[in-house]
């Protein structure tokens, strides 16, 4: 499972991730812009268009326990 | 006994006389900001003689020298290709541009489009012949002289050639008349933006609200004056040549009550914001994690002028259209920003309009993203509703950013022939030009233009006579995107 994103601080409501995310993973709430986790594919275009670096990157659990084993 | 002039009750008398001409042209682009970056080098590239008029002294308007350097709105076209040269030379990250690598980028672009370009020169005046303008008039310190041109596309954001030509024009808000405020954004160096990110700050503050209300008690009272909204910042990212440090860019000052066609009122702004900027930058080093180190870098040479004129043209672009999401046969580009209408003579941004829907006046906005406003109207967030003015959980908003045309029609100026308009000076209402006005908008409708221009020119015609599918095709060759992937535009895409 790939690396998906979330929208974790301060979005300002622009509405350019909802714009540049090829599969509609992502719409607008009352409190922000949430991407849908089930959608997400990854592909990192909301990240590189968020111009308030709202976006970050989260580690799938495949990855994290990939990490851990690595480092055990 | 020398006399220039005669001094009479009512003024000062000019002599008559004949002013050079300084070139024949068949495009004369007026002002070298975005919207005349897309409409140079289009025309130039469709094979028109073609020049560029700057009174700055580089190009970029707003988004190099005024240090907006954020541009947001549709990327295709030349605007994709200025994306992609911009990477190239690390001038872009996220959707944050370098001013100053911008600024290079913009100067090589127009001369490789084979476009001529004229730096510190000002359009002070148009020449109409027969209801169609044929030249500008032009100062800059080799002294007053004209252009002629068989076109002229008005990007000067104020639409002087369009007003100086005798076009009507529309300022300010319906109400009043007044204008959206101005803001002198600012450049801060040496800021340690991880810091900044990973701070408790940005995370249960990020808009400094708590912040600014918290010190105002303490000193920085003129901070919470000042205050708009969610304050822009714009990251540019340490590199080598930097000592790996960041550079931030703020839109935090803010001028109201404001004529930007009012040199006295330009001074006072430009004043005011330099004092400001000031006071802000020290209250951000003393208050802001991260910025402990900074120091202010520059403040913008050119003053955020949201709106000033707008062109009457053969269609008024409605802030109810915005709302509905307005779908144009004649449709040159797309917007998603919605409203965004910084108030004119208070603090707050606002993101809905007022209307009224089946007689009664309701507050609709474009989709979710009018819930990023600071200021609501009475009955606050509970108000703001959709476009068959229902509230609350009955509201059908669009979840997404819904996109809504810009049509070829705003951009032709009634009255005077052989000339377009494009940019922030396009014909649409106060709330309307408000969701038109971010710098790839303008870059997109510059683009449109100049190819019109090129087409009109082509076929000996007027440009309100181009026939919009021969320009929507050519945009679409060209790399545009007015939305031609998603619906039909009727003789041009089958959906």
């Amino acid at each position: 499972m790939k690396a998906k994103y979330s929208i974790t601080r301060g979005c300002t409501f622009c509405g350019t991730c909802i714009y540049e995310c090829p599969v509609k993973a992502i719409s607008m709430t009352v409190n922000g812009a949430v991407i849908d986790q089930k959608k997400c594919t990854g592909c990192g275009r909301c990240y590189k268009n968020c111009a308030s670096e709202a976006i970050e990157q989260i580690i799938s659990p495949e990855e994290d326990a990939g990490k851990k084993i690595a480092s055990e | 006994m020398k006399n220039t002039h005669e001094i009479v009750n009512d003024g000062v008398v000019e002599p008559k006389r004949t002013l050079p001409v300084d070139g024949s042209y068949d495009v004369i682009v007026v002002g070298g900001g975005m919207a005349g970056i897309g409409a140079g080098i289009a025309a130039a590239r469709s094979g028109c003689k073609t020049i560029i008029l700057e009174r700055e002294s580089a190009l970029g308007g707003l988004a190099t020298l005024g240090l907006v350097n954020i541009p947001l709105d549709f990327v295709c076209g030349i605007g994709q290709e200025m994306f992609d040269k911009l990477e190239a030379i690390n001038g872009l990250w996220h959707r944050n541009s370098d001013p100053e690598k911008h600024k290079l980028l913009l100067d090589r672009m127009v001369k490789q489009a084979g476009c001529d370009l004229l730096l510190v020169t000002h359009v002070v005046d148009s020449i109409v012949r027969n209801n169609a303008i044929c030249g500008v008039v032009v100062e800059s310190k080799g002294g007053r002289k004209a252009l002629l041109g068989k076109r002229v596309i008005d990007c000067s954001g104020d639409a002087d050639a369009a007003f100086f030509a005798g076009c009507e024009c529309m300022q300010g808000r319906l109400s009043d008349g007044k204008n959206q405020a101005c803001s002198l954004e600012f450049r801060l160096g040496g800021v340690d933006w991880d810091a900044y990110m990973n701070s408790s700050l940005k995370a249960t503050d990020f808009a400094w609200i708590r912040l600014i209300e918290e010190k105002a008690s303490q000193d920085w009272k003129q901070v919470a004056e000042i205050e708009n909204h969610k304050n822009w910042i714009t990251h540019v990212p340490g590199r080598p040549e930097h000592s790996r440090m960041d550079e931030i860019s703020i839109c935090f000052a803010h001028s109201r009550n404001c004529k930007p066609l009012d040199n006295k009122d330009l001074t006072r702004m430009y004043l005011e914001g330099r004092e400001q900027a000031n006071l802000l930058w020290q209250f951000i080093k003393s208050n802001v994690p991260g910025f402990e180190q900074c120091w202010m870098i520059d403040t913008a040479p050119l003053l955020g002028v949201r709106e000033s004129r707008r062109v009457t043209g053969e269609y008024v672009v409605k802030g109810w259209d915005i709302v509905t999401h307005a779908r144009f046969d004649d449709v040159i580009t797309m917007s998603t920003h919605g409203i965004d209408v910084h108030n004119p003579d208070g603090q707050g941004n606002q993101k809905w309009i007022k209307a009224e829907i089946n007689g009664k006046t309701c507050y609709p906005v474009v989709s979710m993203t009018g819930f990023g406003s600071s200021t609501f109207p009475p009955g606050g967030r509970d108000a703001l509703c959709d476009a068959q003015g229902r509230t609350g959980k009955e509201a059908v908003l669009d979840p997404g950013a819904p996109s809504y045309d810009i049509p070829y029609r705003s951009l032709v100026p009634l009255k005077v022939d052989n000339l377009l308009v494009a940019g922030r000076c396009l014909s649409a209402e106060f709330e309307a030009q408000a969701g038109c006005r971010l710098v790839m908008c303008c870059l997109n409708m510059g683009e449109a233009a100049g190819t019109a221009a090129g087409l009109s020119l082509k076929h000996n015609i007027s440009p309100r006579q181009v026939d919009r599918i021969e320009l929507q095709k050519t945009l679409i060759a060209h790399g545009c995107n007015i939305g031609q992937n998603g619906r039909t535009i009727p003789g041009v895409t089958g959906k």
